[in-house]
């Protein structure tokens, strides 16, 4: 192991916005921070899990139709550890998660919370880096349904619903 | 204060070598573990066991006592505040963790403690190691909780796997 340089910095920092902007995009439903992300043939893994892997394009298709029931999401991502070879780089970061959806009982919602692991082997490309392959992997999850103010449900779509990244004093 | 790249350079630093301690635990990814240490680097936790414990013996404490029952752990690290004099730093660092084991077939207990790591640092060969780990906890919540064997079995995969691409980042293996 080296001392990091300025370089590495900057190679850090881009890697990190890019797994931030996959967050942001499914948690705000803000795909145009989707695009961008990925190389042309990126594909996303699920080991262990009963899911198919699929295509980065495809899996943001899933995502976004995943979304329009959701009532809101919050993934956070850390403890990020990064290795470069050349013009690769292998990431593998915690994540930990929370979903709302909704039930067919008024002021119930279904809850899911876990944890899991993100391993992103990217590419820097000359548009910058790009994700070529991702595997998500889960360490836990608990799904209950739990009784919610009306009106706190009410202030948790509006936060979905919200265009956080348009100009300021232009949200709608 | 004004920052400069050094700084960010430090700060990196020590950011890796938090999460090589977090990572190596939570991935039973042993040699990442050790990798965070300085040679004779004590691992303090207060009102769990007195004194202080080499980070080897800890390290055995941490497999021995956990691994048997063990399905998957996180140690999500956060809100770190550093101060760096020379070669010597101190970090504070809030963690939230989130362990899982096996209880009964088709059950699993959860606990989510929350609290603080607070580490003394020591660079030596540009490096940033812990001298100190201190284990300050804030908060538990344990809850058995119904967990389906597919489940369990896709959750015990994030230890038995191979994080082929965790290893490399090891200093002295990249």
């Amino acid at each position: 192991m080296h001392a990091i340089t300025d370089q590495e910095l900057i190679d850090r920092a881009e890697i990190g916005d890019l797994l931030v902007r996959y967050c942001q995009a499914q948690d705000q439903d803000e795909w145009s921070l989707y695009e961008g992300l990925f190389t042309a043939d990126a594909t996303i893994h699920f080991p262990g899990m009963p899911m198919e892997s699929r295509s980065a394009a495809e899996f943001g298709r899933f995502l976004q139709a995943f979304n329009k029931t959701r009532v809101s999401g919050q993934h956070l991502v850390g403890n990020t550890l990064y290795r470069f070879t050349g013009n690769h780089a292998d990431v593998l970061s915690e994540a930990l998660y929370i979903t709302l959806h909704p039930t067919e009982t008024p002021g119930t919602l279904r809850r899911v919370r876990g944890n899991a692991l993100y391993s992103d082997h990217l590419v820097r490309t000359p548009e910058g880096w790009r994700i070529a392959r991702r595997d998500i992997a889960q360490k836990n999850v608990e799904i209950d349904d739990a009784a919610y103010d009306p009106a706190l449900v009410v202030g948790f779509k509006t936060t979905s619903a919200t265009r956080w990244f348009d100009a300021p004093g232009r949200q709608s | 204060m004004r920052l400069t790249l050094a700084d960010l350079r430090d700060r990196a630093g020590l950011q890796d070598c938090m999460n090589r301690y977090a990572q190596g635990v939570d991935q039973r990814q042993w040699p990442l573990y050790d990798s965070a240490f300085a040679p004779g680097a004590q691992v303090e936790v207060p009102g769990y066991m007195q004194g202080t414990l080499g980070f080897v013996a800890f390290r055995g404490m941490l497999a021995d006592t956990f691994d048997a029952a063990r399905l998957s752990g996180q140690h999500f690290l956060g809100n770190m505040h550093a101060s760096i004099a020379g070669e010597r730093a101190h970090a504070v660092t809030e963690f939230v963790a989130t362990t899982v084991e096996v209880a009964t077939s088709g059950s699993a207990t959860r606990e989510v403690t929350a609290g603080l790591y607070v580490d003394d640092f020591e660079r030596t060969d540009g490096v940033w190691r812990i001298v100190h780990h201190r284990i300050m906890r804030k908060s538990a919540d344990a809850a058995t909780l119904p967990f389906a064997p597919p489940i369990a079995d896709a959750v015990r995969f994030t230890l038995t796997a191979d994080w082929a691409h965790a290893l490399p980042l090891i200093p002295g293996h990249s």
